[in-house]
């Protein structure tokens, strides 16, 4: 005994790997993969049945050796009182847990927007499988039906929901609609949310099915009439308001919100019956090039305002003009945005931002989150507005917004 | 003897001591006591640390050979060092518990969907009592050889959050008043009071030039990460902030495309991960230096083996129970009590500094003015 | 010895086991009679002709001592004196020849030996596009030789042991007397002249004595096959053991940068030379890292991926009939069939069975669905890896098994707990007073000129301080003295 443990002792470090290694060898050898016990996730759609209950649709992965990605899709749906009680329906039938690390888009109907949208992503948002940077949308159908679509889609993986939904983010008013942003949304004073309404289309043919896609006969009708759905994206944003569905925002409400928005590329002002000396009765399409917007929070005679100051940059996309215009020189290439139309786009934007405000005090949207900025960077005189007011849920009442834009043109 | 440790080495040992605990839990626990002025809190606690720390860095340079334990002995007496150094080794135990409850209660169930929690606790518990037997200066050696990659990796992935901070979540500053902040800066002072770890490096770090001015500098730049991340962490999640309990793995997830990418988030974990192996590995060596003191051992076997057993015990019956004693480290009583340990610490050691000094001063003095050996000083008295 | 050649000659056959190859030659020098022994096909014999006998045998008178006929007669250069029986027969038995005198006591050892040694030509493990390509070779005095070509200093020092019961090796311990740590060549010396073993037969018996932590895996001793590379290190302040038989020198004190480091370093560009360290530091973490994360991600953090790189495991993985820690071993497993039939088998069957088992495993394996592709192109890479530093081979096959088992058994735990580990480990190791990761752990700011990145010759300026070597001479370069020479 002595002996074997000086023997032990004189190279500890190599007896207590073996020992390691000895003890977990047996359950490592036998362990399989993780993607063998969980069902790969990349899309889950839910929906209120008529009896009430939850239905969960979710996009699988399924693996094929096939090389064509869409061979790889399989739609699974589950019902049940919860998200839980569906996604659990779901792993039994399917015999794999549900695995929503890889999940990126979470779709709701706007049905379900309608109650509280809390409640429903409260499982999403406690599980530590998701990432919360998983995308909420919403559709005007069935969450299931844009699935379908979705998975009928050809090329999945390099078009995808998050794509048409980042294009969005990238060169709209949307930020970053995931959940970890509706959340920290929803807790300010404000409460508001935008999420992007996708919808589907009907194919023309039926016969345009996914190119290449010679799969299984079996599911070949099915994916037939799959094949006719086609995902569309009007650009409709909702409103949410202390996680529920508020309204559709308008047409004015968008550019405002875009024209005002730090982070947006993407602005097209369009202008009618233009007349001046490069052109007449023109409609004129100007493209932002880059945008900077700082917003000034001012009191004035107590009341509260804020003065946006937005330098914009834009190029001319398009001109229709009853003229066959040319560019007779440099000077008229150069100076195309044109006193007269620099005024005309300015008092569209006024026009818009007056009914945008309008809606805005109508409907007591906080939408630009006014409130927590003026607590935050006039936070006295901010309190002591409120003070004034005998409802202090109504401080947009008084609120103005101003705009100070400084257009100018980019070749 | 103990091997000293070089300048370099204390500095970094300064440094993964101090984001220690920080930048985990702490986050979301300092913004449910603080609300949106957290970081106002941690900076007031990182200021004060640095303060103290100055100090007690000066007092170690000026008296290099001398450790905490031999100082007090000689100043005050041998029964007050055990009893300092006893309750030294339960603080540090706490904090070891902490870190270690971290690690398994955050990473681990990140990281995994199940793990064997028996093959897991074996693991880490070898892998600990090797690197309790070694000395400060292997610690050491390691985080200069892993500290550059860590740290740059761990920066890499918040670099993504920045643009996410929103001034709103910052401001206004004590819109509830000031008791916020003071209730977060009482009841968060468990994870702070860095310059502890100093007391049990005194003696075993070998001073070169310029020595104050570059841990100083390394120190700094520590905090101003740690108040960084806080001012980050508030700024991007505002009101949900307190629900964020992995904080160092929260932040880098705001990165602009997931799924081309994987999950940065991972890259932060897995470095953090390492981090926290190494300061709970520091934070032990603290707890095996006090034990040896107080038993007056020479080698680090007996106290590395005893810790490991305890902790082994204390580890696994406390599993996945980190909550409870967050509990217990944020309740009022025992914020009290860590404030006034904090601050005895430093009294003590800087009052047994002056009269360490003052009694060298003294003999010098004396032998002086005795005109200097013995065997002179009876010439003198013979000539006259 | 003793006085009769006749008992002497007698003495010799008897301890040499009266074997064949022993030549006597006796001859009449004058009035004494002289014999010369010597192995037979060790020696010089028409040097032993000419020089040796030929001139005896002119001899007239008697001979009364060796040192009329080495200073008069014996025109070989090398001739000396010896009485113990042992240096004796060593000496034959290394190729010399004795020449025994009638009624002398003495004998002369006569240097003529002549074994039949390999050229001077480029090592195959450190071969370079520019720079010297001499190596080492066998014999312990060419390789002296060699360095001394290049180190023509009066204070390079050789100190000269024999080592080997039966093999009576020679061993020079070779270093620069003013540069080197003087503690540092006595404890080698110390533990050369401790070494009690029947043989040396190449220097790696030697290094496994001067490891000062013999039971631990990792390579704490230097070696190198070239005498340029050697001559650096002996200037930086190391010191050489040169073991006859054996073509690899040895060097200490070692530390890890060594073996990033390359002759091609210092013979062309240092900005490439620079790029390349990084890459080989690099292809440490991927040779020891890639299988780990590979099998850590599939068994336990599936997670982690991206989704496109997930579809293309799964699709691939499906249907194995393997685990994936089992085809990850059995993948490790035939790379290293492939790697030691590639070593051993003759070269005319080599383009056959290369193309038998790039197609086994490359093809119809992963065809008959036996391994995924995946697997096999990770282990792959990290096979390739392994040889951008080829000295650190051994090292890197362990660690690389290693890493594996932990990240299959505890993800990316325990590839973070073991890599800990191993850096703790080394951290602690000390090769002859030299931190192992110096200079950057204790950190050494003016050695990471050479360490990390490399900068050109003129900025380095200082003999490095991550050895111990004599720090009173560090300076190595001085400003130019209007073209004198400052020697230190």
């Amino acid at each position: 005994m002595g002996s074997i443990i000086k023997k032990l002792s004189r190279n500890k470090i190599f007896y207590c790997m073996l020992f390691l290694i000895i003890l977990m060898f047996p359950s490592t050898i036998y362990m399989q993969s993780d993607n063998n016990t969980r069902l790969i996730v990349s899309t889950i759609g839910i929906d209120k049945t008529e009896s009430g209950e939850v239905e969960v649709t979710a996009l699988a992965i399924i693996p094929n050796m096939s090389t064509d990605t869409n061979a790889n899709l399989e739609i699974f749906s589950g019902k049940g009182k919860t998200i839980s009680d569906a996604l659990n329906s779901i792993s039994a039938n399917t015999g794999k847990h549900v695995g929503l690390a890889h999940c990126d888009s979470i779709i709701l109907s706007l049905d379900i927007t309608k109650d509280n949208i809390m409640e429903i992503l409260d499982y999403f948002i406690r599980t530590s499988n998701l990432t919360t940077n998983a995308t909420i949308l919403t559709t005007d159908k069935k969450s299931k039906e844009l699935i379908e679509a979705t998975k009928s889609s050809n090329n999945l993986l390099d078009l995808s929901l998050r794509d048409i939904v980042s294009f969005q983010e990238e060169n709209s008013l949307l930020q970053n609609t995931t959940i970890e942003n509706f959340y920290r949304k929803t807790f300010t004073k404000s409460g508001t949310f935008f999420l992007p309404i996708l919808s589907i289309e009907e194919a023309s043919s039926s016969n345009e099915s996914s190119s290449g896609n010679s799969q299984s006969s079996s599911s070949s009708s099915s994916s037939e009439n799959q094949s006719q759905k086609k995902i569309k994206n009007d650009q409709k944003i909702a409103l949410i308001q202390e996680g529920k569905f508020v309204r559709e925002i308008s047409e004015d409400e968008k550019f405002i919100y875009n024209l005002l928005a730090q982070h947006s590329n993407y602005l097209s002002i369009e202008i009618e019956n233009i007349n001046d000396q490069y052109v007449t009765n023109s409609l004129e399409v100007y493209q932002q090039v880059d945008k900077f917007s700082l917003p000034l929070y001012k009191f004035n005679s107590g009341k509260p305002y804020v003065q946006y100051e937005i330098w914009l940059n834009t190029m001319v996309n398009e001109i229709k003009s009853s003229d066959n215009f040319a560019f007779a020189s440099i000077d008229s290439l150069q100076n195309f945005l044109s006193n007269t139309a620099k005024d005309e786009i300015v008092t569209q934007i006024n026009q818009k931002l007056e009914n945008t405000v309008k809606i805005m005090q109508q409907e007591k949207n906080d939408i630009l989150g006014l409130y927590s900025k003026f607590n935050a960077f006039k936070h006295s005189e901010w309190q002591d507005y409120l003070s004034t007011l005998d409802d202090k849920e109504n401080y947009l009442e008084n609120m103005d917004i101003k705009i100070n834009l400084h257009i100018n043109y980019v070749i | 003897m103990e091997k000293t440790i070089t300048t370099n080495q204390l500095s970094l040992i300064l440094i993964i001591f101090t984001v220690a605990l920080k930048l985990s839990v702490l986050p979301a626990i300092t913004c449910d006591f603080a609300g949106n002025n957290a970081y106002v809190v941690s900076f007031v606690s990182l200021a004060i640390d640095f303060l103290l720390t100055f100090v007690i860095v000066i007092i170690m340079q000026k008296i290099p050979q001398k450790n905490f334990f031999d100082l007090i002995k000689e100043t005050l007496s041998k029964p007050v060092a055990i009893f300092l150094y006893l309750i030294l080794f339960f603080y540090f135990f706490l904090k070891l518990l902490i870190a270690l409850l971290e690690l398994q209660d955050y990473y681990i169930v990140a990281l995994f969907e199940q793990l064997n929690p028996f093959f897991f606790i074996i693991a880490l518990m070898l892998l600990l009592l090797f690197l309790f037997n070694k000395g400060f200066r292997t610690i050491g050696r390691l985080i200069e050889v892993c500290f550059w990659p860590l740290a740059l990796g761990i920066l890499f992935t918040l670099l993504y959050p920045i643009k996410n901070i929103d001034l709103v979540n910052l401001l206004p500053l004590f819109e509830d008043g000031l008791y916020p902040a003071y209730n977060g800066f009482a009841r968060t002072s468990f994870a702070y009071g860095d310059y502890m770890v100093l007391l049990i490096l005194m003696g075993k770090v070998n001073f070169s030039k310029k020595s104050t001015k570059k841990i100083m500098l390394y120190f700094a730049s520590i905090l101003y990460f740690i108040f960084s991340f806080y001012v980050i962490f508030v700024g991007a999640f505002g009101s949900t902030s307190v629900n964020k309990s992995l904080a160092i793995g929260e932040l880098p997830l705001h990165n602009p495309n997931p799924s081309t990418f994987g999950r940065l988030e991972w890259l932060t974990i897995i470095m953090w991960t390492a981090i926290l192996i190494i300061q709970t590995v520091i934070i032990g060596k603290c707890c095996c230096e006090c034990f040896k003191q107080i038993f007056k051992l020479s080698d680090n076997k007996t106290p590395s083996i005893v810790l490991v057993v305890a902790l082994t015990v204390v580890y696994a019956s406390l599993y996945l129970k980190l909550e409870s004693i967050i509990k217990i480290a944020t309740s009022n009583v025992f914020a009290i009590i860590t404030c006034v340990l904090h601050l005895l610490f430093f009294i003590l050691l800087v009052i047994s500094y002056f009269i360490y000094m003052s009694k060298q001063n003294k003999t010098k003095y004396a032998k002086q003015k005795g005109g200097g050996t013995d065997g002179e000083y009876n010439k003198k008295i013979i000539a006259q | 010895m003793q006085k009769n050649i006749n008992k002497n000659i007698n003495y010799l056959k008897s301890q040499l086991g009266n074997s064949k190859e022993l030549i006597v030659k006796e001859i009449l020098c004058g009035k004494t009679k002289c014999a010369i022994v010597y192995m037979l096909g060790l020696c010089d014999t028409e040097i032993l002709s000419k020089l040796v006998i030929n001139p005896l045998m002119q001899i007239k008178g008697k001979i009364s001592n060796l040192k009329s006929l080495t200073m008069n007669t014996i025109t070989l250069s090398e001739a000396t004196e010896e009485t113990d029986n042992k240096e004796i027969i060593s000496n034959i038995l290394k190729g010399k020849a004795i020449l025994l005198v009638d009624n002398l006591k003495e004998c002369l050892i006569l240097s003529v030996d002549k074994f039949k040694e390999r050229s001077i030509s480029e090592p195959p493990t450190s071969t370079i596009l520019k720079g010297p390509r001499s190596g080492f070779v066998e014999n312990l005095k060419t390789n002296l030789s060699s360095l001394r070509k290049i180190l023509a200093t009066p204070k390079l020092r050789t100190i000269s042991l024999k080592v080997g019961k039966h093999t009576d090796t020679l061993i020079s311990i070779v270093y620069i007397d003013n540069i080197a740590d003087q503690s540092i060549v006595d404890n080698v010396k110390k533990k050369i002249e401790n070494i009690n073993i029947d043989g040396i037969i190449d220097s790696y018996y030697v290094s496994k004595f001067l490891e000062e932590h013999p039971n631990s895996m990792f390579k704490q001793i230097g070696s190198s096959e070239k005498p340029d590379i050697v001559a650096s290190k002996l200037l930086e302040g190391r010191i050489a053991i040169i073991v006859d038989g054996s073509p690899i020198v040895l060097t200490v004190p070692f530390i890890y940068v060594e073996d990033l480091q390359s002759g091609d370093d210092y013979y062309s560009n240092s900005a490439r030379a620079s790029i390349v360290r990084w890459i080989r530091i690099f292809s440490i973490f991927i040779t020891i890292l890639t299988p780990a994360i590979y099998i850590a991600i599939v068994l336990h953090h599936y997670k982690a991926i991206p989704l496109k790189f997930l579809i293309t495991i799964v699709n691939t993985t499906q249907g194995l009939p393997l685990t994936p820690f089992a085809e990850i071993l059995f993948i490790l497993l035939l790379f290293e069939i492939l790697y030691e039939a590639s070593l051993r088998m003759p070269k005319y069957l080599g383009l056959a069975l290369s193309i038998v088992g790039a197609l086994i495993l490359g093809d119809t394996a992963v065809k008959a669905g036996l391994i995924s592709p995946p697997a096999v192109m990770i282990v792959a890479i990290s096979g390739l890896t392994i040889y951008c530093i080829p000295d650190q081979a051994p090292q890197l096959y362990i660690l690389r098994m290693l890493f594996t088992f932990a990240g299959a058994m505890l993800g990316f735990f325990g590839i973070t707990a073991l890599m800990i580990f191993v850096i703790s480990y080394l951290c602690d190791f000390d090769s002859y007073g030299s931190a192992y990761f110096a200079p950057l752990a204790p950190f050494v700011e003016n050695d990471l000129k050479d360490s990390l990145y490399k900068t050109d010759i003129i900025n380095i300026k200082t003999r490095p301080k991550s050895i111990l070597n004599n720090r009173k001479n560090l300076i190595r370069q001085r400003k130019s003295n209007n073209g004198k020479n400052n020697h230190n």
